[in-house]
């Protein structure tokens, strides 16, 4: 088969003028079509300056993601604040994937644990994301609370990462980078996921944008291994982790490199085996590394603070088997959860949790500077 | 004219090799009756084989065969192996399968390009057939996926909904939409520089990449959308669970396990043919989808009915067809809203250009 070929079609140029005019005259008398009527729309938009950057000034910078770099920002139109993520358009291969995937993903996605994209900015070399502004993240919070979290806090933001991964999953949508980091929480205690530009590589990058390195600590085994299965359970397994880390104040698996990852994951969970992990005596990269066989140990030891049903539920999380991992969307039913109560499966996916009077956040015991209590601004 | 009969004379030796030497049991220790069977699945083969370049290739004239990499014969019945990391797993289907066709359904409309030619003033429906007929073995000669081909049609149609492209273009903006259909659902891109000169380079790196901004402009990014191979999986996964559950209390229930995918893999055949085809263009795409699975179904229910020999045949025809029919049934055309009329004519339309490109092929490979 010959596919490179010049198609054979009329060497005829430019469309005559005149012509043109009329298309455009008729496009906009007829709404017939939507993309044609959504360009309209945004033309009215830009009027008051939407989708222009002049709209924004840039307060300062706040950090390099693996592909962009983003910017504190406020908006002349509402004067709230959001964060300016830009993103060079100008690559050897065209416009980044790792851009057109965030952008064309999001835009799909109005959930309130989701970070909401409010306007795109095209201009010459540049695209620039308009995000809203989230004070904190996951990270900084147990920072912030000596790494000593209120049980009844981490069960929160637990059920606002499964409810928000819950929805992306259900949309055929991967995160594939979840770390504290990415977690953006406000100062109502609102979880949001962000950071969605991971492209469906290979691997996940080991290096940023500006050339730091990736943290391996949220990855699952059956990633550092080499699979390429590009499926829900590999968001779960962060998850797990993540669990983990609000529970007890520190990083469950803090490995520097692949190995150690991976022998700090078999040293805890205990070496797989074709019982715990079909397939994994087959893996050559496995078997390459040679691991001693390390026996499963009793999670309750290691997070003392997290009760019987947390337990279950972290245990269902860090499975080996792809397929037996718990997914997001049956983890919101798990009983880990039911002292939230039952009104939290009927939010609309754009509420919040703490619309419900019975979800409230607690002091955090270790907590210093006070972040939660009513703000006067 | 060669070129035209893919994987015909060179490669016909080598397929039937594959075949009998693959999953049938060795030649000699086939009873008469197995062995006509065989050469009549053979005969089946053969004719679904030559649907699966679209059958529209003669009209891309006839340059000699000079692609720079072979381009893999594809075996018609091969299982799909789709690439590391392009579609989701089964697992997916299992944990998320009817929330997820549910949210695909309800979107699909807003990602549906009607009548992509209707303002077009220099593209016609024939310029479009032979555009799209060079992009399906183009994906295929990228192994890219079924999805990323349907995706970059897609794209195509949506950008000629919203922008006048001038005939001369209309290459540049087939090969721009692949790229970015790759960019959003494969692991890898080809090079720009590989897709200008499959264009014999025609058109320059900047004017692809100038067009590639102005495509994602027009469509406002959108790019996520639902597409024929996401509905063909979903419905196969169905068809599997309706069949396993069927065959459960059966001691030979795993006698033709394969069925489901066999038929998927033919419909998606069917689905490739009617991507290149204008009169297509109207049909939403979980609607092609389930009519091209019926009928798919039918044709191989049809080829099978020829050769029934054993207890076998019959025993899998009978289990399979309601599984098909009540698997799709229950989650498309009938309870999903879709005009009971639109789909019927769907289905006749899809049934009529099975049949003309297999009479079209039948006469190519007699010549």
């Amino acid at each position: 088969m010959d596919v490179s070929k010049r198609m054979s079609l009329p060497m005829d140029i430019r469309l005559p003028p005149e012509f043109l005019q009329k298309l455009q005259l008729e496009s906009e008398n007829s709404p017939l079509c939507k993309p044609l009527s959504r360009t309209s729309r945004r033309a009215s938009l830009s009027d008051i300056g939407f989708g222009k950057l002049e709209t924004y000034v840039k307060l300062g910078k706040l950090g390099e993601g693996t592909y962009a770099t983003v910017f504190k920002g406020r908006s002349k139109l509402t004067e709230n604040l959001v964060a300016l993520k830009e993103i060079r358009l100008e690559h050897e291969e065209g416009a980044p994937c790792t851009a057109i995937r965030e952008v064309s993903l999001l835009k799909n996605l109005k959930h309130a644990n989701i970070v909401t994209l409010h306007d795109i900015i095209h201009t010459d070399r540049c695209l620039t994301l308009v995000f809203e502004y989230l004070d904190s993240d996951l990270k900084q919070y147990l920072d912030n609370c000596g790494n000593l979290m209120s049980m009844n806090n981490v069960k929160i933001f637990m059920f606002q990462l499964m409810r928000g991964l819950s929805y992306c999953h259900k949309r055929k949508i991967l995160h594939r980078d979840l770390k504290p980091q990415n977690l953006l929480i406000n100062d109502k205690g609102e979880l949001k996921l962000a950071d969605f530009g991971l492209a469906r590589a290979k691997s996940v990058p080991t290096k940023t944008y500006s050339n730091e390195v990736v943290t391996l600590w949220y990855r699952p085994p059956d990633v550092l291994l080499g699979s390429t299965e590009y499926s829900t359970p590999i968001d779960m397994w962060g998850v797990g982790c993540i669990m983990f880390e609000m529970a007890t104040g520190r990083p469950m698996f803090p490995g520097a490199t692949v190995k150690e990852e991976l022998h700090l994951i078999f040293r805890l969970i205990g070496t797989p085996t074709e019982d715990t992990w079909p397939g994994i005596s087959s893996n050559d990269e496995f078997r390459s590394y040679l691991f001693p066989q390390y026996r499963p140990q009793a999670l309750i030891n290691h997070v003392p603070r997290l009760d019987t049903e947390g337990i279950d539920l972290l245990s269902a999380l860090l499975l080996y088997n792809t397929r037996s991992r718990m997914s997001s969307e049956a983890s919101l039913r798990h009983p880990y959860f039911q002292t939230l109560g039952d009104n939290i499966h009927n939010l609309a996916d754009t509420g919040s949790v703490f619309s419900l009077r019975e979800v409230q956040l607690q002091k955090d015991p270790g907590h210093r500077t006070s972040v939660f209590q009513p703000l006067s601004k | 004219m060669v070129s035209v009969v893919d994987g015909g004379c060179g490669s016909e030796a080598g397929h039937k090799r594959r075949r009998t030497g693959g999953s049938s049991p060795p030649t000699d220790a086939l009873t008469p009756a197995r062995q006509r069977r065989s050469e009549a699945r053979h005969r089946k083969q053969k004719l679904i084989s030559r649907l699966s370049d679209s059958g529209f290739q003669e009209d891309l004239g006839d340059s000699p065969v000079s692609s720079p990499n072979q381009t893999p014969t594809v075996s018609p019945l091969r299982v799909q192996e789709p690439a590391a990391g392009q579609q989701l797993s089964g697992g997916w289907f299992l944990q998320y399968g009817d929330i997820g066709f549910r949210v695909q359904r309800e979107r699909e409309d807003h990602f549906h390009p009607c009548r992509s030619l209707a303002r077009q003033p220099q593209l016609t429906s024939e310029a479009r057939c032979k555009l799209v007929s060079w992009l399906i073995p183009v994906h295929r000669h990228f192994r890219l996926s079924f999805e990323c081909c349907c995706l970059a049609v897609n794209i195509m149609d949506r950008f000629l909904v919203s922008t006048a492209v001038a005939a001369d273009c209309f290459q540049l903006l087939g090969v721009t939409a692949l790229l970015l259909a790759t960019k959003q659902v494969e692991v890898g891109s080809p090079r720009i520089s590989h897709l200008l000169s499959l264009c014999c380079d025609a058109f320059t790196k900047e004017q692809l990449c100038n067009l590639e901004c102005l495509i994602l402009l027009r469509l406002n990014f959108r790019l996520a959308a639902p597409t024929l191979a996401f509905f063909i999986d979903y419905y196969t996964n169905c068809m599997e669970a309706a069949q396993n559950e069927a065959g459960g209390g059966f001691a030979r229930r795993n006698m033709d396990t394969k069925r489901p995918r066999r038929c998927s893999d033919l419909a998606r055949k069917v689905c490739e043919l009617s991507l290149a085809d204008y009169a297509f263009n109207k049909y939403p795409a979980s609607l092609t989808a389930s009519c091209a699975l019926r009928l798919a179904s039918e044709l191989l229910k049809t080829e099978q009915g020829l050769t029934i020999q054993s207890g076998e045949d019959q025993w899998d025809s009978f289990v399979d067809e309601p599984c098909v029919q009540t698997a799709l049934s229950e989650r498309s055309v009938d309870q999903e809203g879709h005009n009971q009329n639109l789909a019927r004519e769907c289905k006749d339309n899809l049934k009529m250009l099975v049949s003309l490109n297999q009479e079209k092929l039948d006469r190519m490979s007699n010549m």
